[in-house]
């Protein structure tokens, strides 16, 4: 790569100094001015001319070794002088330094390439430049003159605007950004102390003293031999940097000997030098597109910038220096470095796009991204070509390291952002970045306007059409039609030619249409997102008369045309219902809507479509007010909105939507939120899916704009970014928003927007997994977190039931922060440590829960749980739970088995009560293996021979079928169900002769007993009492009771009295239900009573009061 | 019918401040109740929209959420009878937690009414108001989604709810959200003083003083508690005030636990002892214990989580039945004993 002839361009540029500093700072700018087409021209035109010179030495070896040295010390000694001061001193040493090491090292280290090739193709130009400049320099200082008035009028290369910046506006600051570039390559080490900051801007006047000359000199001699001040800095330098290899070129060029040397040492020092490696790449990409202004690059140039830390992939040297490096940058923050958020001008971030990757020191990155986004900036979440600075923390992603590395993206830290705020000018100045941003911003503006004068029109249109006569309304609506479909095709291009000259007097009435409704989209092209969607759905409705002809045989393009209905899901507010219908009247179907207010039982839903379905719309052959009939409008397509809305009163409205769906000769469009809630899946293979995502935040903005613009409401994008992050991409919600600050504002600022998003930020009962997520790997409990203790607590009751158990299942999965700071064997002792306390306190929280389910029913004591079940354990173990699936509490499942397991058991003990006086866990644990081996383990063995005798065993102590499936499936160890292999036909035998026999019962039968049918069914109170007894002891209790005093006799009268016992048992099970049920309730607020429950205790009363009564 | 009700209580909002003494019997909550969104304190900024709206008309769907009294369902019917005035019979349906709302009224009733042609003045429409909002089943809220939106232009709806997250998100997202803050001391102060002149009440300013503080930004209960604290004792003062609201006093919870902190025993002795002989039951105090030291501010997250841990076991051993006081001089022991050298509990031979 290019890197190579960088790092020698480096080195020459350090010889030059200079230059490299400007090519540092010309990249950003480059970058940012990318996008500005001006830049470009320049760039090339003054590629043109400079190149010529400089391309042909690209090669940084050259410069360094012949020319460069000689040349340099002219050029850079004038630009220093000229322009900036500051950096002249580290410069050289860095210059120096990187001639030497440039040629060897730079091919390798990939930051060293950006810094030292040449720039790829595309950003080459930057680094051919500014090869070209030294050379230029070198050569001719006229020619380079005439050449830097050219960049700086046509702000063409950077280079161009670097020498133009350094000679003659000498304001700015030769950055030492090149210098240390260079270096880097050089040692190949990630890390150069790049001087971060240029002093300041302002020391204009940067004379080029003897330094570059002998800054040139030097490197031609030696790599560090420069002045004498210089060379001392240099070897601190190259101590901080990296020692070995890596010293941080600090490649400020300013050229001044002792003050500003002095000066610029320490700050260079200080501040590492990072942007240096990355920088250069951005720099040489910024030249070719334009040189920035010059005073922006100072800036861009002064920014201190973070040697990145190598990607793990790199050797292993690289990364060695690379930490070390990193370590020294942390270690010494630059002088810049304080919590203190700076102010700065207004958008002076403008164009410009971060990244924040890994931890911050001193931010939190949401802060870091609010911060960056009030100035303007754009904030990105992964890397790439375009991102004008990353800004690094410590951790950050391997990944996304790579991608800074081959990108050569510049890196700054916090201290780098606060440092841009500070002094970057309002609107980014006149940056290529800012210009660009312009230049776009204008764009919208004008676009802005464009739809705004349409909206108006339309308007208009409307109004005029109420007015006109019929025919002509008519006409006006074909029209309109037309237009439509254009607007559709080509984003509404034309309608100004069709509505000009319907254009009347608008009446001045007032419009009390929620703005919702005033400005829902009337085109295709106005709906903001999911424009893929939205053509599918177009498409699937055009072609759905010719489907109905091929009988949905034939799938089409894009498979669509096999489906009769649609089905359209995503969350709320992002024109989901809006889409459907706009795009049912484009291709003019006639709708018929029916929503969540209509009732939509299975029977209604049956009957009340089949109305619809079969008919043609009226308004195909009839017209009011004596307009034309519209042959089209006999297409019917029926909407079904809010399907996911079936609810109570609703049962069994879903399915028959579903049957509905698949044999419909009307096209069907079903919209709902959650399509994967399993009462939709009836429709999982009957409908096509069409989920809409939620827009970005470029597709909503423009629309927002437009209408903040058309009601007078004055809304910098900043603004309405925050606002539409802030609901989620709402766009429902952010025009109430934009509405609602209309009534008493005119204008709205960044804080104003930001606090609005948050106090309208939508409540959401948090579903489980999001609950343990944020409270496990959300930081809540990290140092820098502001998550109040109630708030934590608040967490568990967003989903009381079931938070704490996901806690439990998960808190085995994090990656505790407490424990972050040990290693090797402390840490995983530390890791029980904070594991036992979580599991101690969960168990402490398992006592509350008794209290609080069990018969004691404290609810007062849920705050106790929370604290104790949740809030507690997680802040011990919290941390990042990457790496790890959430899983669902698995106590669920193993509760109910263990339940189930346990009725089985109660139901043997109770038919054994007659032969065996033993409670229910002796039977499990004595009787149980026993008749194991008796009866299963012999049935495996013995074959069909040992039937009768099984029989026999089974009969003697009462038991039924049932209970030997029981006895087998509470095998264990080797009893293991999974293990018995009974023959199947010793298995059918046995099930043959067991059903030819008759059995003695002990008592009349209970629950899933096989029973001597009807007469039992007979008797409701009978049964009812069964039903309430499956759950568990109440079954036992009859039983039991059945047993003692029943007998044998199977007369219905005989066992009435029973039954009241039954009932007087199950009495007091039954009120500790209906207790738990009413707590349910309190609880959750909500009626979630369990029906089962609910039903069971009713019946269980009844059938008390039955009792009684027939007694 | 909630319409009538809702009328019947405006005419009595109307009447009694003016009347006075002839409606004495009525609770000043109601009587004091504001008629126009210029007598509702607090939430400035909030109420001041609701004056444009109540002026341009136009209402916006709105959700009004925040915690009790701090004047939610006031400010939506007074915004309704500013927008509405004489037309608010016909043109408003409350609906409370004590109507039924489930999905079949919201399937007619509510839609019938959004159905239903009231002449209004342009920039009016319907109002429905569902008070309580967060006690609708989510089922029901569905329903009224499209309704919402068809209707939009002759009827507007307005919720009040504690809990905006029981608002199901598609509600949410056609909605104003108003979130109402509690209400300044100085806020209540303010109308307090106001309502003890109406009432000719005695008070001094301590007495003033404990009902702010007891009501904790919850106006309804200031009020309240200064209605009975008349009736009970004739003056209000620090000490009466305490009497009628029966709640250990917070602050001196909260001393009680940073002496406890500060290990210090004797003192946090001294202060359970002054609560407990004011006769508060063990219950209050250590449920108010427990709501202090989740919100203190000058304990770690740690230390809270430690207190609270204590305090949660002692809870549950004085609902098993143990309400003594020796119990809760327990529990201050062990705070206490959280902080301290572990060595000064090994007995040395």
């Amino acid at each position: 790569m290019p890197s190579d002839i960088r790092s020698f361009f480096g080195g020459g540029g350090q010889g030059t100094q200079k230059l490299p500093a400007r090519k540092e700072e010309a990249p950003p700018t480059k970058k940012r001015g990318r996008p500005a087409t001006r830049r470009v021209i320049h760039d090339d035109s003054e590629e043109d001319d400079a190149p010529t010179k400089p391309t042909p030495k690209k090669s940084a070896p050259k410069a360094k070794r012949e020319p460069t040295p000689e040349g340099q010390a002219t050029t850079t000694s004038d630009y220093f002088g000229s322009k900036k001061p500051k950096r002249s001193e580290p410069v050289k040493r860095k210059n120096a330094t990187t001639e030497v090491t440039t040629p060897k090292a730079s091919p390798k280290s990939s930051p060293a390439k950006s810094r030292t090739k040449p720039s790829p193709p595309a950003t080459n130009g930057r680094t051919s430049t500014r090869a070209k400049k030294p050379m230029t320099y070198n050569e001719d200082e006229d020619n380079i003159d005439a050449y830097l008035n050219d960049d700086d009028d046509g702000a063409d290369d950077i280079f161009a605007a670097d020498f133009k910046n350094r000679r003659i506006d000498t304001d700015n600051y030769v950055e030492s950004l090149d210098v240390t570039h260079v270096k880097l390559p050089h040692h190949q080490t990630p890390k150069r102390k790049g001087t971060k900051k240029a002093k300041d801007d302002h020391e204009e006047n940067y004379e080029p003293d003897g330094h570059d000359i002998n800054m040139k000199d030097t490197d031609a001699d030696s790599d560090f031999t420069v002045s004498d001040d210089h060379k001392e800095a240099v070897k601190s330098k190259s101590k901080d940097g990296g020692k070995s290899t890596k010293t941080s070129s600090r490649k400020r060029k300013s050229v001044e000997l002792s003050e500003e040397d002095e000066e610029a040492e320490p700050s260079k020092k200080t501040r590492k030098a990072a942007p240096a490696k990355k920088s250069p790449v951005k720099k040489k990409a910024k030249k070719e597109d334009v040189p920035e202004n010059p005073k922006v690059q100072e800036i861009f140039d002064s920014i201190p910038t973070i040697r990145p830390p190598t990607p793990p992939p790199a050797s292993g040297e690289a990364k060695k220096f690379n930490f070390r490096a990193q370590h020294a940058n942390s270690g010494a923050p630059p002088s810049a470095g304080s919590a203190d958020i700076p102010t700065g001008q207004p958008n002076c971030l403008a164009g410009l796009t971060f990244v924040f990757t890994g931890l911050l020191q001193t931010l939190q990155r949401e802060e870091g991204q609010a911060l960056v986004k009030r100035y303007g900036g754009k904030v990105t979440t992964a890397p790439s070509k375009k991102t004008s600075y990353v800004v690094l923390g410590s951790d950050a992603g391997p990944k996304k390291l790579q991608t800074i590395r081959t990108n050569g993206i510049k890196t700054i830290d916090e201290d780098g952002l606060f440092e841009l705020i500070r002094r970057l000018p309002a609107n980014g100045g006149d940056s290529k970045a800012a210009a660009a941003y312009e230049e776009k911003q204008k764009a919208e503006e004008e676009k802005i306007k464009k739809m705004a004068a349409e909206m108006e029109r339309e308007e208009r249109q409307e109004k005029q059409k109420a007015e006109e006569a019929k025919m002509n309304q008519l006409a006006t609506r074909m029209q309109k039609g037309d237009q439509r479909k254009d607007g559709a095709g080509r984003a509404g291009g034309g309608k100004a030619s069709s509505s000009g000259n319907l254009e009347k007097a608008v009446e001045a009435r007032p419009d009390n249409r929620l703005w919702t409704v005033k400005y829902a989209p009337t085109q295709l092209s106005q709906i903001c997102g999911n424009k893929t969607q939205v053509d599918k759905l177009q498409k699937w409705l055009k072609n759905f008369p010719r489907a109905v002809r091929t009988n949905f045989k034939l799938a089409g393009a894009d498979g669509s045309g096999t489906y009769r209905a649609v089905i359209i899901h995503g969350p709320p507010g992002i024109g989901k219902t809006t889409a459907a219908h706009l795009v049912a009247k484009l291709e003019g179907y006639d709708i018929v809507e029916s929503n969540a207010s209509d009732t939509r039982s299975k029977k209604l839903v049956e009957e009340g479509l089949r109305g619809v379905l079969s008919t043609t719309s009226l308004l195909g052959y009839f017209s009011g007010d004596g307009k034309q009939v519209e042959a089209s409008k006999k297409k019917m397509v029926l909407i079904m909105d809010e399907v996911d809305g079936m609810s109570a009163g609703d049962r069994g409205g879903v399915g028959a939507l579903a049957a509905v769906c698949k044999k419909t000769q009307v096209p069907m469009i079903l919209i709902c939120n959650d399509r994967r809630l399993p009462k939709m899946k009836p429709f999982d293979h009957c409908t096509y899916d069409l989920p809409f995502r939620r827009p970005t935040v470029d597709h909503i903005r423009s629309r927002i704009m437009t209408i903040a613009f058309r009601e007078g409401l004055k809304v910098p994008p900043n603004v309405i970014n925050a606002l539409i992050e802030g609901s989620n991409a709402d766009i429902r919600q952010v025009v109430n928003m934009v509405s609602t600050a209309k009534l008493d504002q005119e204008a709205m600022d960044f804080d104003g927007g930001k606090s609005m998003s948050k106090a309208w930020e939508k409540h959401v009962i948090l579903k489980p997994w999001d609950i343990v997520g944020k409270i496990l790997g959300g930081g809540m409990f990290a140092a820098s977190s502001k998550a109040t203790l109630n708030e934590k607590i608040e967490l568990y009751f967003n989903d009381h039931e079931l938070s704490y158990l996901m806690l439990q299942e998960n808190y085995l999965g994090t990656n505790p922060i407490v424990a972050s700071t040990y290693t090797g064997k402390e840490r995983n002792l530390k890791m029980l440590e904070l594991v036992d306390n979580a599991a101690s306190s969960i168990s402490d929280g398992d006592l509350v829960d008794r209290m609080i389910h069990g018969s004691q029913q404290q609810w007062s004591l849920m705050p106790t749980h929370a604290a104790f079940s949740f809030v507690r354990p997680a802040s011990f173990v919290s941390g990042s739970m990457a790496g790890y699936k959430t899983g669902f509490p698995s106590w669920l499942g193993k509760n109910s088995s263990a339940q189930k397991m346990q009725r089985m058991v109660k139901e043997i003990q109770g038919h054994m009560r007659l032969r065996s006086s033993a409670d229910r866990h002796e039977i499990r644990q004595s009787y149980v293996p026993v008749l194991w081996s008796q009866m299963v383990k012999k049935l495996e063995t013995d074959g069909k021979e040992a039937v009768p005798a099984v029989i026999d065993l089974m009969d003697s102590y009462f038991l039924t079928k049932d209970d030997f499936d029981a006895i087998q499936e509470l095998g264990v160890g080797y009893m293991d169900q999974e293990k018995v292999n009974i023959e199947s036909q010793a298995k059918a035998t046995f099930t043959r002769l067991y059903n030819q026999q008759s059995h003695p019962l002990p008592f009349m039968k209970a629950g899933n007993v096989l029973q001597p049918k009807a007469k039992q069914k007979e008797q409701p109170d009978l049964e009812e009492a069964i039903e309430e007894s499956d759950d568990d002891q109440v079954i036992n209790e009859v039983k039991e009771e059945d047993e003692e005093e029943v007998d044998l006799s199977k007369d219905k009268y005989v066992k009435q009295p029973k039954k009241k016992k039954a009932a007087a048992k199950p009495k007091p099970a039954a009120k500790k239900r209906t207790k738990k049920d009413d707590s349910d309730e309190e609880l959750s607020d909500e009626e979630e009573v369990k029906p089962k429950k609910g039903k069971a205790v009713a019946r269980g009363n009844n059938s008390k009061g039955r009792g009684r009564g027939r007694k | 019918m909630a319409q009538g009700e809702s009328s019947k209580t405006v005419h009595g909002i109307k009447a009694n401040p003016n009347a006075g003494g002839s409606n004495y019997e009525l609770p000043w909550v109601e009587k004091y109740r504001p008629v126009y969104l210029d007598d509702i304190v607090g939430n400035t900024e909030t109420i001041e929209r609701l004056k444009i709206i109540a002026k341009d008309g136009n209402m916006p769907h709105v959700i009004i959420s925040g915690m009790p009294g701090i004047g939610k369902t006031t400010s939506i019917l007074c915004l309704a009878r500013q927008l509405l005035g004489d037309a608010y019979k016909e043109a408003v349906l409350e609906l409370n937690a004590s109507d039924e709302r489930g999905i079949d009224v919201v399937r007619n009733r509510i839609k019938g009414f959004a159905q239903k042609k009231v002449t209004l003045p342009a920039g009016r429409q319907k109002i429905v108001i569902l008070d309580e909002a967060d006690s609708m089943t989510s089922g029901a809220q569905q329903a009224l989604r499209r309704t919402m939106e068809i209707y939009s232009s002759t009827t507007r709806f307005a919720f009040a709810c504690n809990q905006s997250n029981k608002i199901i998100e598609p509600l949410q997202s056609r909605c104003a959200i108003l979130r109402y803050a509690r209400l300044t001391d100085a806020q209540v102060v303010r109308r307090i003083n106001q309502i003890c002149t109406a009432e000719k009440v005695e008070f001094s300013d301590d007495g003033i003083a404990a009902l702010v503080f007891s009501a904790e930004g919850d106006m309804r209960q200031a009020i309240n508690n200064l209605q009975s604290t008349f009736a009970g004792f004739g003056f209000v003062n620090g000490d009466n005030v305490f009497k009628v609201v029966d709640s250990p006093h917070p602050i001196k919870v909260q001393a009680m636990i940073k002496c406890c902190h500060e290990t210090k025993i004797d003192e946090a002795m001294d202060i359970l002892k002054e609560l407990w002989d004011l006769g508060y039951s063990t219950h209050d105090i250590i449920s108010t214990m427990f709501r202090v030291t989740k919100t203190i501010p000058s304990l770690s997250e740690h230390a809270k989580l430690e207190f609270i841990k204590e305090i949660g076991f002692t809870h549950m051993r004085i609902l098993e039945g143990v309400q003594t006081f020796l119990q809760l001089s327990g529990c201050v022991a062990r705070l206490c004993k959280i902080n301290m050298k572990p060595s000064l509990f090994i007995i040395k031979k």
